[in-house]
């Protein structure tokens, strides 16, 4: 008579054990569930990058194929090399109505200004498709080298007005760098931090190399180190060609940056995308900068 | 009555422990993606230096230390300090302050007309920037936190170094001040 009550009471419910078991398994599956997603997040968008390199790759190609060379770095008598191969990327339309008789920055190419195709955005940029706030052109989140990192003893792929031939690449094209990542140019980002003053960074390098049409749109890969303060709001000290430290370090003159975590994607010459880690040592950012250094290139 | 507080007793004693150990998992799954970026680093100790060129400190100078043996990281970092107007240099690997890792190393001296200039030249002309040609090999030891110092005599320091350099430099004066 006594034990039948105390049975059905016991079944009336969840007990507390079997409530905390319930919600500590929830707990573990989303604790694994939550970085899991970012992380698949970000793969999807490093993918979608790595797709716009091999696109811009395959323009240089074609590029190539129409004119027997690449593209210049440099807009003395022709445009740009973002906006030469616009016709190689689908963008024949847009090509058309940049007009080569005059400068990037002159009448009706300023119409350009906002149009910048979407294969130059990395979807990891937060600012992607933002404009400088100094003349509201739209910057790409790719650069090719206008200058080896060994710079007085070698040559990179788009340096000065010269349009290179894929015969003058005689370290082999996929051991050279054609184009790689300097994004979020609209802004100055340091190691991850948007804007921390200005003090250091004068915009009228912005102003004529940074946008998606100008006269320069290409960088350079030397080791920088720039120190902020406490705060992190302002630069204590710049020291160029010192230190350890070439990727993700600044977005500054188009050098490597990426908001890819451990490093950058970069395009090579024969049109495969690799992906460069922070931890690359200078001496095959060197050999990966020249066309002509002869270096014996190891696994990175 | 009596049984059915001891069944209680009894439920109580087992949730503690599992609901620490469901906290304590979770903790662990959630901090699992974090950390371990630094990985790959070599273990610095804080280590300063001195150094005076022709009786002089050489402020803004740098003082890089190549590792004769092999590379301490995969980076194949070289540590380095920058020379304040005491002649005082403190070395950094991976960050400002970290020191350097234990070992030998040929020492280079370069002293940039102006840091924050790329492609600013050496007022030193490249006399001292080869690990090979080092006069100076080093070695940290142990709770070494100080260099032995290096005076460098008759060292030509060029008035105008910009002139000298054998190939004109490519950046066409970027504005940094």
């Amino acid at each position: 008579m006594l034990r039948f009550p105390a049975a059905a009471a016991a079944r009336r419910g969840f007990t507390l054990v079997e409530l905390l078991v319930v919600i500590a398994i929830i707990g573990m599956l989303v604790g694994l569930l939550l970085p899991a997603v970012q992380q698949a997040r970000e793969a999807a968008r490093r993918i979608q990058c790595t797709n716009n390199l091999k696109q811009i790759g395959l323009a240089m190609h074609n590029y190539h194929d129409v004119y027997t060379s690449f593209p210049s770095s440099r807009t003395a008598d022709t445009a740009v090399w973002s906006v030469s191969i616009l016709p190689q990327l689908e963008g024949g339309n847009l090509a058309e109505l940049y007009d080569y008789d005059l400068d990037w920055n002159e009448g009706t190419n300023l119409d350009l200004k906002t149009l910048m195709p979407a294969s130059y955005e990395c979807p990891s940029n937060p600012s992607g498709g933002d404009v400088l706030s100094v003349n509201g052109f739209q910057t790409t989140d790719y650069a090719v080298l206008r200058n080896a990192t060994a710079w007085d003893q070698h040559e990179s792929l788009f340096q000065g007005n010269d349009f290179r031939r894929m015969r003058d690449i005689t370290d082999g094209t996929s051991h050279t760098c054609m184009v790689y990542e300097s994004a979020g140019r609209s802004d100055w980002y340091v190691n991850g931090r948007q804007n921390p003053g200005r003090s250091g960074y004068n915009h009228t390098y912005g102003t004529e190399k940074d946008p998606w049409t100008s006269s320069q749109n290409a960088g350079w890969m030397f080791a920088c180190e720039v120190d902020l303060n406490a705060a992190g709001d302002d630069m204590t000290a710049v020291y160029w060609s010192t230190g350890n430290r070439v990727i993700n370090v600044s977005n500054w003159f188009g050098a490597p940056y990426s908001f890819h975590p451990g490093g950058i994607q970069m395009g090579m010459a024969d049109g495969s995308v690799r992906f460069v880690s922070e931890t690359v040592s200078m001496d095959t950012i060197k050999a990966l900068t020249s066309i002509n250094g002869g270096e014996v290139l190891g696994a990175f | 009555m009596v049984a059915r507080f001891a069944t209680v007793a009894r439920r109580r004693r087992v949730a503690g422990p599992l609901m620490r150990c469901s906290g304590l998992s979770l903790a662990c799954l959630l901090l699992a993606g974090c950390g371990g970026d630094d990985a790959w680093h070599a273990e610095t100790q804080p280590v300063q230096g001195k150094i005076t060129i022709n009786g002089q400190p050489p402020a803004g100078a740098v003082v890089t230390l190549y590792p004769t043996g092999a590379e301490f990281d995969v980076r194949e970092s070289k540590p380095w300090g920058v020379v304040g107007p005491d002649g005082i240099y403190q070395l950094r690997t991976y960050e400002k302050g970290d020191g350097a890792p234990r070992g030998e190393y040929d020492v280079t001296i370069v002293w940039r007309e102006n840091p924050s200039i790329p492609g600013s030249p050496d007022m030193l002309s490249g006399a001292y920037d080869e690990p090979t040609e080092s006069q100076w090999s080093v070695t940290i030891e142990e709770d070494q936190t100080e260099l032995p110092p290096i005076e460098v005599t008759g060292a030509k320091v060029a008035e105008n170094p910009r002139r000298q350099m054998q190939r004109p430099s490519p950046f066409e004066e970027p504005e940094v001040q």
